[in-house]
């Protein structure tokens, strides 16, 4: 199976990764907070079953059989969200083979349909969910009112199911302090700004995810449009940042780059935070035309490939804190070769 | 039913219990439950619905437990649903219907689906739509033409085309 970051994509200096997701749900099942264990089995097999049909094949994966190390290298690279791991009713995810598309069946609605894309993607992303989603209703029958859209087990996902996120590397905004005030004016137009691992966590590395609160009372055109305007918006203003930012004083600017290179390329030690910090300097380097040889793509295969539970998974025992980051610190080289 | 403290007010609280094989009922409106205690232990800190009051200033009211607020199809009650925030079927839908609206338009940006629909009633909507268009131009015309006998024809045919929408 492919990953979806392997890949370059447009604009992927400043905007990591495009996600779509919708939310559907099944007729005539109760919701996954209600139903019953046969329910869960009837839904993990009529996803399965539906996507049979669908002419780019899926790979199935089956939460329950999965370790804790896999689940969660499956969240750190996006493709299962944390709620996945609660619950003890059946769960099922699929993969296409591309890797972009992902379905969680029984998270909090039946299905989370899910599109990725590295990069500035949002129309190539919906057209791709889309057309899977009219593929999938096909063989099912979703919840679905004509006043409320498509019927989730929350209010906040109703009528379209719809959220679109993008994860944006934005140093610039953040050194020049203006990323404050962004965020604070993106919350009143009802946009969310979350850490890079989501909900509820800090930013780390200058990195964000940026996505639509609202789902019901626009057509999901309306969404996607209302979205790239202000992800226009925001990468032409950090780039303008990066700008004046070099103007004022190039050589200190060069210097933190530089150093930060040297960290990833030559220690031996390396906890999370740092790497973090230092490939923010890294990847804004390499969009400034400072470092050269470095994709961001392979900046970003970094940023994931050697998070916790990845790194974990690359040894057969437990690795104690500082064997955990002297294997962080061997493996960046490696990377980075 | 009255007050069984006051004997004036209708009440709200119904409560139950049994202690050894012992049943006690009380039936109670909100003043004489709260005087009396018993309205305690219905306050939950997280509740979704005083969350919702709180931050958006709306106004979801009521805690009365009773039959009318119970989805009959899953079993989840109004409060649950404020508690937890979720829903437990697509029946629920209907049966809150009524308390919905006031929440949605504080969280999202309408109260009613414009986008995308299931792939059968896309089509009969956008069919419907489209012969409603029709008409609307016909109507026009006929306006014009002051043929208003016909006009009056033809907006009857809209009005109950619209009107299926509303069913």
């Amino acid at each position: 199976m492919n990953k979806w970051y392997l890949e370059s994509g447009f604009q992927d200096d400043i905007v990591i990764s495009t996600r779509i997701r919708l939310a559907r749900n099944i007729k005539n099942i109760p919701f996954p907070s209600k139903m019953s264990e046969a329910d869960g089995k009837k839904v993990v097999d009529t996803v399965e079953n539906s996507l049979s049909r669908v002419s780019y094949g899926f790979e199935k994966v089956n939460i329950s059989e999965l370790n804790d190390t896999d689940k969660n290298v499956y969240i750190e690279e996006y493709y299962l969200s944390p709620k996945m791991l609660k619950g003890s009713k059946e769960r099922a995810m699929f993969i296409s083979q591309d890797g972009r598309v992902s379905i969680m069946a029984n998270e909090e609605d039946h299905l989370r349909i899910q599109c990725m894309y590295p990069g500035f993607e949002p129309e190539k992303a919906y057209d791709v969910i889309n057309k899977t989603d009219d593929c999938i209703s096909e063989t099912i029958q979703y919840a679905y009112s004509e006043k409320y859209g498509f019927l989730t087990s929350c209010l906040t996902n109703l009528g379209t199911g719809m959220r679109v996120s993008f994860m944006v590397h934005l140093p610039a905004l953040v050194k020049t302090g203006m990323a404050k005030r962004l965020f604070g004016a993106l919350s009143k137009m009802g946009i969310a700004v979350r850490g890079i691992y989501g909900e509820g966590t800090d930013s780390k590395g200058d990195i964000f995810q940026i996505s639509n609160q609202k789902t019901l009372g626009e057509t999901e055109e309306e969404i996607i449009k209302r979205m790239s305007d202000i992800m226009t918006e925001i990468i032409s203003k950090e780039r303008e940042l990066r700008n004046t930012i070099i103007h004022e004083d190039r050589l200190s600017l060069e210097n933190k780059i530089m150093r930060a290179m040297g960290t990833l390329r030559y220690a031996t030690l390396i906890d999370s935070n740092e790497m973090m910090e230092c490939l923010s300097y890294v990847r804004l380097g390499a969009s400034l035309g400072i470092i050269e040889n470095t994709e961001n793509k392979d900046l970003t295969k970094i940023l994931i490939e050697l998070r916790p539970y990845h790194i974990a998974k690359t040894s057969d025992n437990a690795l104690t804190i500082k064997e955990r980051d002297a294997k962080r610190a061997k493996l960046i080289k490696e990377y980075l070769k | 039913m009255l007050c069984s403290n006051c004997k004036k007010r209708p009440a709200t609280l119904h409560y139950k219990e049994t202690i050894n094989g012992v049943t006690h009922e009380a039936h109670l409106c909100q003043e004489c439950a709260i005087a009396s205690g018993y309205a305690e232990g219905f306050h939950d800190p997280l509740d979704f619905g005083s969350i919702l009051n709180e931050f958006l200033g709306i106004g979801v009211s009521g805690s009365s437990l009773n039959s009318a607020h119970v989805c009959p199809n899953c079993g989840t009650d109004f409060e649950t649903f404020r508690t937890t925030g979720l829903m437990g079927c697509e029946h629920c839908y209907e049966k809150f219907e009524s308390r919905l609206d006031a929440m949605l338009s504080s969280i999202q940006t309408g109260t009613t689906h414009k986008g995308k629909t299931s792939s059968k009633e896309d089509n009969q909507k956008k069919e419907k739509e489209s012969k409603i268009e029709g008409l609307k131009q016909e109507l026009k015309k006929k306006i014009q033409e002051e043929k208003y006998e016909e006009a009056a024809k033809i907006r009857d045919q809209i009005k109950e085309l619209e009107g299926k929408d509303n069913e």
